[in-house]
């Protein structure tokens, strides 16, 4: 049975006078992906800082902010010892690049929390990093909350929430969501690229059924 | 970092830069060069006291607002207040306001959502057609721009460049994210199945359709 970790209701919030958020309801469980899609200054980060106030323990956070205002090559010393955050990015993370802020998500992964609430990671992590890094999330039972703006990203959770106009335009089941193509265009949203590429085959007859990636296609298609 | 762009600004059209060197951020807009900055140092005056600085009326500057889909309401913010993309249309739309022939737009795109992108595209196609500018574009992910950059300056660690304009050279992705369809495409071809390069969606599905017959 999934626990209940975090209960928002009607949350607003402001900033210098400007409404960026209203009446947010948002309940997060025990070993499921959340994910929160919205376009560049709906608020998103603003929300992570305000779930920050809330001081609950079973709860860790990665926003961009608090990872460069630390100084990661002291607080990883203690990890270096253990090494076994050092292992998986050795296993994992192979490009070499941003490897500060990927130490510094794993740490918060490896913390044992219940949840962990993560701001956009595109920026360090590429697509099949970010998948690892769920698997991993997945494997020790840890929800996660995303935050994104890009539609690619919201495959990989089970729940999307999408916010628009300071509120929540739509959410549900994501993959419930998604077959809202005509709402989530007014919203300014296209399908992500292989559902999108998917449906098009589907209509073609090359397939009959929904792939989600490359290697299902592939299969679907020349099977 | 101006005399490079020059070099290479000789046609109109719009172009990516790959691997481009750091300081091409240090860039101000001018006469010649609008140079929209992926983030800036925040400032304190207002929208309406940084659009001022371009000489024009107040008119020009409503319309230039209404051009990159800013709301008027933000006139009295002060640039501190506005949001990351809030910004770079403000600049975007103060480099059109000067006039300049040729645009550089750093890390624009990859900030819009789909149906915003789908405005800037038809909107950049409009300055090249019709007012015969040069865009530059600056970008980490080639999905947002692939469907309508007519070539790519790939720069070297040297800050040397080449122009290519074959999407599938694997030389180019080695810091811009592939595009989806290049990527479905190279891996079919991995698995043995021959199928036409295109870059656009819809012939990238009819290329598939063709090599599935």
């Amino acid at each position: 049975m999934d626990k209940q970790i975090l209960e928002i209701r009607n949350l607003n919030i402001t900033k210098n006078k400007r409404i960026i958020l209203k009446k947010i309801d948002l309940d997060i469980y025990s070993n499921n992906f959340y994910c929160v899609l919205g376009e560049s200054g709906t608020g998103k980060t603003l929300l992570i800082k305000n779930i920050m106030k809330l001081k609950n323990k079973n709860i860790d956070y990665y926003i961009d902010e608090e990872i460069k205002n630390k100084d990661w090559n002291k607080e990883l010393k203690i990890e270096e010892k253990s090494k076994t955050v050092k292992n998986y990015i050795k296993k994992i993370f192979n490009n070499g690049k941003y490897e500060s802020y990927k130490l510094a998500l794993l740490k918060k992964i490896m913390n044992n929390q219940t949840l962990v609430i993560i701001d956009d990671i595109s920026k360090y992590f590429n697509e099949e990093e970010k998948k690892v890094l769920w698997k991993l999330c997945r494997n020790r039972k840890i929800a996660v909350l995303y935050m994104t703006k890009n539609i690619e990203d919201v495959l990989d959770f089970d729940y999307l929430l999408i916010l628009k106009n300071n509120q929540v335009a739509i959410e549900g089941k994501t993959k419930q969501v998604l077959k809202e193509e005509k709402l989530l265009k007014l919203l300014g949203y296209n399908l992500p690229f292989y559902l999108n590429m998917s449906l098009q085959l589907e209509l073609y007859g090359m397939i009959d059924k929904i792939g989600y990636n490359k290697e299902e296609l592939e299969k679907m298609i020349w099977s | 970092m101006v005399l490079r762009l020059c070099n290479f600004v000789k046609e109109n059209g719009i172009n990516v830069l790959v691997n481009f060197p750091a300081s091409i951020d240090k860039m101000e807009s001018n006469e010649k060069f609008g140079y929209v900055h992926h983030r800036r140092e925040k400032k304190k005056e207002t929208l309406l006291d940084f659009l001022k600085l371009s000489n024009q009326t107040e008119e020009k500057i409503f319309k230039s607002l209404k051009l990159v889909k800013l709301n008027n309401e933000l006139l009295k913010e002060k640039l501190d207040n506005l949001t990351l993309v809030e910004r770079q249309k403000s600049e975007f739309a103060y480099a059109l306001l000067i006039k300049s022939n040729v645009i550089v737009i750093d890390r624009f795109f990859e900030n819009l959502i789909w149906g915003e992108q789908q405005y800037f595209k038809r909107l950049l196609r409009n300055l090249v057609e019709k007012q015969k500018k040069s865009i530059i574009l600056l970008e980490n992910d080639m999905n947002f721009i692939c469907e309508f950059v007519r070539k790519i300056i790939l720069f070297d660690n040297k800050g040397n460049y080449e122009e290519i304009s074959d999407f599938y050279d694997e030389r180019i992705y080695k810091n811009i994210r592939m595009p989806k369809t290049v990527e479905l495409i190279k891996y079919f071809e991995k698995k043995g199945h021959q199928v036409d390069h295109e870059i656009t969606f819809n012939e990238t599905l009819k290329a598939i359709y063709r090599g599935r017959a």
